[in-house]
């Protein structure tokens, strides 16, 4: 999987994926990933994993990961479905009203929700490569 | 394949001596229900509670629900691959009871969904506030993992309704319906005259919490696959999920899914319902293009001329509508789509995350950022705290008077895109 990278802010997949298995970016914000990712599909990265992973609401999960696959030139598909994905994110992002003092236990099980979907999407990726 | 579908009207619920139904009435006896239930070690408590429609109840977060079922004759049994064998379900006769449902609530996730109001205006948003409900509250250790706290709750779920449906073995049903899935070819011969309408099922399969069970295997890891529809009211599919309370797919709605009815109810006069197409929503966008181009493939094999489509959950989900809608299109195959919205709580913002022109025939189920205020009930099952934190909750919303504000999508069922809901849009 070294043409792979996996774009994340989630403590959880930061554990468990070694960087010699696939390259990992470490960011804060959720906004800044999904920032860096467009900025890797116009340079011809490819779209992986859906950003809008997973049916707990966009703006609900404090954790994202998006992973995505060197690529020769523009994907137009790539950015088809990062562009409409970013747009329902801020637009979610603009009706939300901050969730505060999240415990523990919830950011935990949140952290458990984002690894588990992209364990689903590694061994997807693993199966057909 | 035909299928006797026999329905035992449930019209009231108690404990009693023994677990019997007598004039339309379900007696449960408490004691055997929870130890035909109480198999696993990692199980802390269980609590078994009835409630009825009309009563100051919230059950709060909702896990599944399930309308008990039994197998009277034909091969296999409910649930195959779970809780009977391997065997082809389908065929035979299948005995329901209407009018009353396990509900299962357990707190897997801190931030899990679900209310059912049994009285007020959230009843109203709900299909599941009309039944008399056996609810099962379900507690394990504290070092049991999120996945396995999911499995247990599921199969308590599962197994309750089983036991429940015992009842029903000698009882002569209320009314009987019969449905038949013949051969495609002969299916297709019975009425040419007629289009042939096809339905793509897409079932959510993303993940931990995300997931249903075809036979007892992970949809995620299947190919999408011809089933037919009595095969489905036998529960060869069966709900895993914890999200998304608007619209997942409990048990119970995939067991009565309204589309399949439907189609039985016009097959013959408007059109020839040929048979369905099973379907999963995966995570990575491969995925995703190979179960939308082997959907396609197979309606255009079974000859299809038109197809209904419908999404459960939402999100990434939005990519493998349109993926399905496009490639049918692309045949030839005329495509109906049936969602919900996220459009904001003005309902002004876009509803989906994709779109494609080629998606000119969408029925919505609602829009799940619509806002409502719950009224304090006198009984809470499960947790109040979850509330806050819920999908469409925001923090605050429980008021010093006991009511709560959220966006319709923390209620269970009620943008359900198959249908299984009570909203609906009307010309004035």
């Amino acid at each position: 999987m070294k043409n792979y990278i996996m774009i994340t802010n989630n403590p959880k997949v930061i554990q468990n994926y070694r960087e010699e298995e696939i390259s990992v970016v470490s960011l804060d914000k959720i906004e800044k990933i999904f920032t860096t990712s467009r900025d890797l599909i116009h340079k011809g990265y490819i779209l992986v994993t859906h950003p809008l992973a997973g049916s707990i609401k966009p703006y609900q999960n404090p954790y994202r990961t998006i992973i995505l696959k060197e690529g020769e030139e523009l994907d137009y598909d790539s950015l088809k479905n990062f562009e409409n994905s970013f747009k329902k994110y801020k637009q979610f992002e603009q009706n939300k009203v901050k969730i505060n003092n999240l415990s523990q236990k919830i950011l935990d099980d949140y952290q458990v929700i984002d690894l588990s979907l992209i364990e689903s999407a590694i061994q997807s990726i693993k199966k057909n490569t | 394949m035909k299928l006797e579908l026999g329905k035992v009207q449930i019209n009231d619920i108690n404990f009693g001596d023994s677990t019997e139904i007598n004039n339309n009435v379900l007696s449960i006896n408490k004691e055997e229900l929870f130890k035909n239930i109480n198999g696993n070690d990692e199980i802390e408590s269980i609590d078994i509670q009835l409630v009825k429609p009309g009563d100051s109840v919230r059950i709060i977060p909702v896990k599944d629900v399930i309308e008990p079922r039994i197998k009277v004759e034909g091969s296999g049994g409910v649930f195959p691959g779970v809780l009977s064998s391997e065997e082809i379900v389908g065929s035979g006769r299948t005995l329901a009871l209407k009018g009353c449902a396990v509900v299962t609530t357990g707190n897997i996730v801190g931030f899990q969904e679900g209310i059912i109001d049994m009285k007020g205006p959230g009843a109203e948003y709900t299909p599941f506030s009309k039944f008399n409900n056996i609810v099962i509250n379900c507690e394990v250790k504290d070092d049991v993992p999120q996945h396995e706290h999911e499995e247990i709750v599921r199969m308590v779920g599962l197994k309750a309704s089983t036991y429940l449906a015992k009842a029903a073995k000698e009882v002569e049903p209320d009314t009987i319906d019969v449905y038949e899935n013949k051969p495609f070819y002969e299916a297709a011969n019975q009425y040419p005259d007629l289009p042939k309408v096809g339905y793509v099922y897409m079932l959510q399969s993303q993940g931990l919490l995300h997931d249903t069970y075809v036979y007892g295997v992970d949809a995620k890891e299947i190919l999408p696959t011809t089933i037919s529809p009595t095969e489905i009211m036998d529960g060869a599919i069966i709900s895993g999920n914890c999200v998304s309370a608007c619209d997942k797919n409990a048990t119970y709605v995939h067991q009565n899914n309204p589309i399949i009815e439907d189609l039985y109810e016009r097959h013959g006069k408007d059109f020839n319902f040929i048979g369905i197409i099973i379907t999963n929503e995966n995570v990575t966008l491969a995925d995703k293009e190979r179960s939308s181009s082997y959907t396609a493939k197979l309606a255009e094999q079974m000859g299809l001329d038109a197809a209904i489509v419908s999404e459960e959950g939402f999100g990434n989900p939005d990519a493998d509508l349109i993926m399905n809608c496009t490639k049918l299109e692309d045949k030839g195959i005329k495509t109906v789509l049936i969602t919900d919205e996220y459009a904001g709580r003005d309902g002004s913002s876009q509803s989906l995350a994709d779109a494609d022109p080629k998606a000119d025939a969408v029925v919505t189920a609602g829009n799940a950022n619509e806002v409502i205020t719950l009224p304090k009930l006198d009984k809470v099952i499960g947790y109040k705290k979850t509330a806050n934190v819920i999908a469409g909750g925001f923090d605050g919303n429980i008021e010093e008077d006991g009511s709560i504000t959220v966006e319709i999508q923390a209620i269970t069922g009620s943008t359900n895109e198959l249908g299984f809901n009570k909203l609906t849009a009307r010309g004035y």
